[in-house]
């Protein structure tokens, strides 16, 4: 698969604040990647850096194989991005709005606008101020996909919505993905709106992209071992993250399991389980500490 | 509290300045000459406090808080009290005068009770109203009122005055109606606690009153027409037109806004054409600094909408209509310089016909006066574009220099159309001044460029 | 419409948590042999997951032979031999009751009692099938 986004050594900081550093990350085509971060980790400062909303200090970013600075207009027209707070214009009807968007593309499907506006039914005459924060949003998202975009970005898409209005956007993003074979990149601290999704997961902490792998990858290898009347320190299991010990057992998070450590260990006679986690527990463990 | 009443630094700066000046006039100036001057500083400088105090209170008294503290309403009585106290401080410059200095505390008082009364209950702003006309109904019926007699006419009512204020103030801290009103008007605040204009444009419509709604409409209507009229016939609108409708809000200067103002200048001017000359003086100080005020105000205006809608520009520019930054960036300085180049050539053709009516100023001066007005509009267009094109976001400073920049217009102007000095500055002094603005903003328009090039 | 349940937040993979309850529901006759599945579109698109999941749990049962790809119709349950069945069957319970065992033993529970719990429900579920028919 061919990579949609590529980024080296990517600096980044507010008013000398560093919040990202030395970050490296790729994206292939076909993938939809959750990112996920705590509050304030750099998530929205990441996607702008990338989309050149933002400008960068240092690094290396191309989307489309091409640098992110002097992208041609028809990879431009192939991006679609949705930011986390709606700063449209207040004042136009949503019939307006999306004719004003219109004139910044060449590709434009009116089509889809319209099958979404039916859809979710949106009210067009409405001003944009006076529609609900998941209708403002949800325009917001008809204007990203209007013009039948391959690589989709959302930041934070679910932040306004409702748990229905966030079904629903899921959905339509399976369909999507079903039809098209479309790259999506969303940001989010919500676990739950990921797993059911995202086909990898990224974790961004302390300005690098910490974690990247396989959604399903990940709940296989990331386990908690619990290790019945033994006492060890984190230094003897490998892969370890994190280790403690309760009474007589060992619970021990590690991010993948030794397999030649786990038969000696048996041979030694030592009864081990292994437990699933949930993604939750796994972002937390990763970015702990 | 305090702290809540008194938000906002424009407005602190602006009281404080007054009450230094009335100082200084006290110190240098002959007390017995300029007693009407220092009465009308210290009246303006106080009406303006009590204003915003009076705007920002229903925040206090209608706010969560004020059910549920205890002492809510004795603490807010005598931070109140301490206010009035400190406003009252700066009369004391007419003591020797006692006579007067009792008149005008008379007079500040019942304005802030008005004040109040305005803001809780809309109805008494039609007092407001009436005293406004007074002095016209005054002069058409021939009735002649001297300073003096105000004056005395307030000393003896003072009693009245205080005893009523002290019995209002204790209402008021404990006033909690009428909701529906309060509530309305604290959106407003709020808004305008916002330090940004754009923020008019966040209330939703159901909480505007009839006119903001009828404003706003028509204020907007025009570019929802050429929005329509681009999609109907498939044009293409200019990058720089893009822009604008980006940057546009209720707050900016609209093509109504030309409408509004041509016709009220068309309006003064025949009212005065029935007018005998003699009268014609009265209308100079409204006529010269009307036009600098909406001058002032365009560039302060543009500078703080567009910096409200940097985030929803920098994601328009990344958008396929643009090449790349550079020509966001172009399509943007062509909007500024487009924007306050309109503004400057329409006041000068309002103040061109001032000058046909009343004859107020030679054209020489008029010159002056409109290459002063191109070189303070460079100035701040290059002080914009200087804020622009550097990475950080603090634009606060920038502001406040816009802002003393355009009292020192308004200063010149004043003195140049009261006295009407011609030789005073020099032609050759202002198109040296002009150079100078004229070179910092090519300066600074490249500075702006330079940020978006691509350092390969 | 066949309606498969997921629970998105267990440590379990989705494809995983799919594969199992297919092979449950083919062992449970809910799929009868040679039936046709819903597709990938249906499935992901009702549980609201990523298609590539579905595919990826009806890739590994086609693995395993416990489903078949039919040209241009998707993917069918393969037909099998019964005695084969009877031993998955016996593969899929056998996992379950570890669990189970490995619960009793950290409640404490002896293993006398553990039986005899379980003889008590074998009975119980026995009556009952015996006052349906």
């Amino acid at each position: 698969m061919s990579t949609v986004i590529s980024i080296e050594s990517l600096n980044k900081s507010y008013d000398k604040q560093s919040v990202l550093s030395g970050l490296n990350w790729q994206v292939s085509q076909g993938d939809i990647v959750g990112l996920l971060g705590k509050n304030g980790a750099g998530k929205s400062t990441l996607l702008k850096s990338l989309l050149n909303i933002d400008e960068i200090d240092g690094g290396q970013i191309s989307v489309f194989d091409e640098a992110h600075h002097s992208l041609s207009i028809s990879s431009k027209e192939k991006i679609g991005y949705v930011p986390q707070e709606n700063d449209e214009i207040t004042w136009l009807p949503v019939t307006d709005l999306i004719k004003f968007r219109k004139q910044f593309y060449q590709q434009w499907s009116d089509e889809k606008v319209n099958y979404y506006l039916d859809k979710w039914q949106i009210d067009t005459r409405k001003k944009m101020i006076e529609l609900s924060p998941g209708q403002a949003q949800k325009v917001l998202i008809i204007l990203a996909l209007a013009s039948m975009p391959k690589l989709l970005i959302f930041d934070e898409p679910a932040s306004a919505l409702d748990p229905a209005g966030r079904r629903d956007l899921l959905k339509e993003l399976v369909n999507l993905a079903c039809d098209e074979n479309i790259t999506v990149i969303f940001s989010t601290h919500i676990t739950s709106d990921l797993e059911r999704l995202a086909s990898k997961v990224a974790i961004l902490d302390k300005g690098k992209i910490c974690y990247f792998d396989d959604l399903d990858k990940t709940k296989e290898n990331v386990v908690q071992l619990v290790m019945h009347g033994q006492q060890l320190s984190q230094q003897q299991i490998p892969n370890a993250l994190r280790s403690d010990i309760k009474g007589n057992n060992t619970y021990c998070v590690v991010t993948k399991v030794d397999l030649i450590w786990l038969e000696e260990q048996k041979q030694q006679g030592v009864k081990i389980d292994i437990k699933p986690m949930g993604l939750e527990d796994i972002f937390l463990e990763i970015t702990a500490s | 509290m305090k702290n809540i009443l008194t938000y906002g630094w424009y407005a602190r700066i602006f009281i404080i300045v007054l009450w230094f000046a009335s100082l200084w006039f006290r110190t240098i100036l002959d007390f017995e000459q300029k007693q009407a001057l220092l009465v009308a500083l210290i009246g303006l400088s106080n009406l303006t406090l009590y204003l915003i105090v009076a705007m920002r209170l229903p925040l206090l008294t209608h706010s969560q808080s004020s059910a549920v503290l205890p002492g809510f309403s004795s603490q807010l009585k005598t931070e109140l009290l301490q206010i009035l106290g400190i406003s009252l401080l700066p009369t004391l410059l007419l003591l020797p005068n006692f006579w007067m200095w009792l008149g005008l505390i008379s007079i500040m008082l019942a304005c802030a009770m008005l004040m109040a009364a305005m803001i809780y209950l809309p109805k008494y702003q039609i007092i407001f109203f009436a005293i406004m006309l007074l002095p016209i109904s005054f002069e058409s019926l021939s009735i002649v009122v001297t300073f003096d007699q105000v004056m005395s006419f307030f000393v003896y009512i003072f009693p009245a005055i205080a005893v009523c204020t002290w019995w209002l103030l204790d209402k008021l801290v404990v006033y909690r109606k009428p909701s529906k009103h309060i509530a309305k008007m604290m959106l407003m605040v709020n808004a305008s606690l916002d330090r940004t204009l754009a923020a008019q444009d966040h209330i939703p419509p159901e909480s505007q009153n009839i006119f903001m709604r009828w404003w706003g409409n028509l204020n907007f209507g025009h570019e929802r027409k050429i929005i329509s009229a681009a999609d109907e016939f498939q044009q293409r609108l200019s990058m720089r037109k893009l822009i604008a409708i980006g940057c546009h809000s209720s707050a900016s200067f609209s093509r109504y806004s030309y409408i509004t103002w041509s016709l009220a200048t068309i309006l003064v001017c025949s009212v005065a054409l029935t007018l005998d000359q003699s009268h014609y003086a009265a209308f100079i100080p409204l006529i010269s600094i009307v036009p600098a005020i909406i001058i002032g105000t365009a560039s302060i205006t543009l500078f703080q909408m567009v910096n409200s809608k940097s985030s929803y520009l920098a994601r328009l520019s990344i958008l396929p209509r643009f090449n790349d930054k550079q020509s966001f960036a172009k399509a943007f300085i062509k909007y500024i310089l487009f924007n306050q180049g309109a503004i400057i050539v329409f006041i000068a053709m309002l103040v061109a016909i001032t000058i046909l009516t009343f004859e107020h100023l030679s054209w020489g001066i008029y010159f002056k006066v409109c290459l002063l007005a191109i070189a303070l509009c460079l100035i701040n267009s290059a002080l914009m574009f200087f804020c622009w094109s550097n990475k950080s976001t603090g634009f606060q400073k920038y502001i406040f220099i816009i802002v003393f920049n355009f009292i020192l217009f308004m200063l010149l102007i004043l003195e140049m159309t009261h006295n009407g000095i011609d030789s005073a500055i020099s032609l050759s002094s202002i198109f040296t001044v002009m150079l100078v603005c004229a070179s910092l903003c090519v300066y600074t328009i490249r500075r702006y460029l330079h940020r978006f090039t691509v350092t390969v | 419409m066949t309606q498969f349940s997921i629970s998105a937040s267990s440590g379990i993979p989705i494809y995983k948590q799919l594969c199992t309850q297919i092979e449950r529901m083919i062992l449970t006759d809910a799929f009868s042999q040679g039936e046709v599945l819903p597709s990938v579109r249906q499935v992901a698109s009702e549980l609201e997951v990523n298609p590539m999941t579905v595919s990826k749990a009806y890739g590994l049962l086609e693995e395993r032979g416990v489903l078949t790809r039919l040209r241009g119709k998707g993917m069918a349950v393969a037909k099998q031999a019964p005695e084969k069945s009877n031993k998955e069957r016996l593969l899929v319970l056998s996992a379950m009751i570890d669990e189970l065992v490995k619960e009793a033993m950290l409640m404490g529970l002896t293993d006398d009692e553990l039986t005899k719990l379980f003889k008590e429900k074998l009975d119980a579920e026995y009556s009952l099938a015996v006052i349906k028919e």
